[in-house]
């Protein structure tokens, strides 16, 4: 069943359709807010928010819309609140993303991958993370980045060659202090 | 491939991995919008929840009828007082504890009419209504097994519209109300 069926049923009141949704779109949700905000536990939060939030805003969905792009700016806007929040409280960057932290240790091969990547993404700002991280590591077209960030395209560009220049010239340093 | 393509592959394959306690955390979400789905229906939810339904039958079953009794009495009445008299669901028994009833529905100017329910996953595309002679009436003939059931009608695949001839289910849901329909035995409320 695709998206549109699922959001349909979950608007005539099948809580069940909207739990599907969930179910296929809560792991990109959690991977995109924990590189954003480089906390597992704050990334969760924040993804039950972003879905209480969509559940409560279905009824002003519009069916050309995608799911996946309204629900994304949806997270982000979650997401951006909870990095002024975070400003203001303790400022943790992902940095923090490494094997001493127990909560975001990965029980997979990859985690030496995912410590660069955590680390080698520490240096950037907000703005320059989340374009990044859309582009890079969910892999979207600049058109649908632009539309969920509110970002003009050119702007987009600009932060995801700045982004990009940045965290490989990093993660080359670590991965060569790794290979000595 | 070059370099940099090779780069944004193993950025994206590290990306990708999958984040301890995922389907935790999932199960999680899915708990806590279970708990805001309840709160949102608030205390009319455990009549229309098959749980409720089972843990109170024979207050379920009163609530059901004194809805449908007022219902239908402020229903007809006002329509008696604007001379309008509505089409209502007619039923015919059919075998293995279903009935067929029959919807009627009155949209002037519609191009299609569908019905959706609990009955049919709310699907609009799933139980057309055809459209009788007159051209403002449409017709759907559908078995449904006995219960209670919610529904409504979708006008040109858009417009959703509770059933004027029976009452209205007591939760909105997203802003949109469902009507309310019990069928048994030789009769459909």
């Amino acid at each position: 069943m695709t998206d549109a069926e699922l959001v349909t049923r979950a608007v005539a009141g099948d809580v069940g359709a909207f739990e599907d949704l969930v179910a296929r779109h809560h792991a990109a949700c959690l991977r995109f807010a924990a590189h954003v905000l480089g906390d597992r536990i704050e990334a969760e939060d924040v993804v039950q928010e972003t879905l209480l939030r969509a559940y409560r805003s279905l009824g002003t969905y519009q069916e050309r819309q995608q799911f996946r792009p309204w629900l994304f700016r949806i997270l982000v806007n979650r997401c951006r609140t909870a990095a002024g929040r975070a400003h203001a409280h303790r400022l943790r960057t992902a940095v923090e993303l490494t094997p001493g932290d127990a909560t975001v240790r990965d029980a997979t091969d990859g985690f030496e991958l995912r410590s660069r990547l955590s680390r080698a993404m520490a240096g950037l700002d907000a703005m320059h993370r989340e374009a990044f991280v859309l582009k890079l590591g969910e892999g979207l077209e600049y058109e649908e980045i632009a539309r969920i960030t509110g970002a003009s395209v050119p702007a987009l560009k600009m932060r995801v060659k700045r982004a990009r220049d940045q965290v490989r010239a990093r993660w080359e340093e670590l991965e060569h202090d790794e290979q000595r | 491939m070059n370099n940099g393509d090779r780069w944004d592959d193993d950025v994206r394959g590290a990306y990708q991995l999958p984040i301890e306690g995922e389907e935790q955390a999932r199960d999680r979400a899915i708990g806590r919008l279970r708990r805001e789905s309840a709160k949102r229906r608030g205390l009319g939810a455990w009549w229309l929840d098959p749980d409720g339904l089972r843990m109170y039958p024979a207050l379920a079953a009163a609530c059901v009828l004194a809805v449908l009794v007022i219902g239908a009495w402020g229903g007809a009445a006002w329509m008696a007082s604007r001379g309008v008299r509505a089409p209502r669901p007619t039923i015919a028994t059919i075998p293995s504890g279903s009935t067929a009833v029959t919807f009627v529905f009155r949209a002037p100017g519609a191009t299609r009419v569908s019905l959706v329910g609990d009955f049919n996953g709310w699907d609009p595309n799933a139980t057309p209504l055809a459209r009788a002679t007159t051209g403002e009436i449409w017709t759907a003939q559908v078995p449904l097994e006995h219960g209670l059931h919610a529904y409504a009608f979708v006008i040109d695949g858009q417009d959703w519209e509770p059933d004027p001839a029976a009452p209205l289910a007591p939760v909105a849901t997203f802003g949109r109300r469902n009507s309310l329909l019990v069928v048994g035995e030789d009769q459909a409320l």
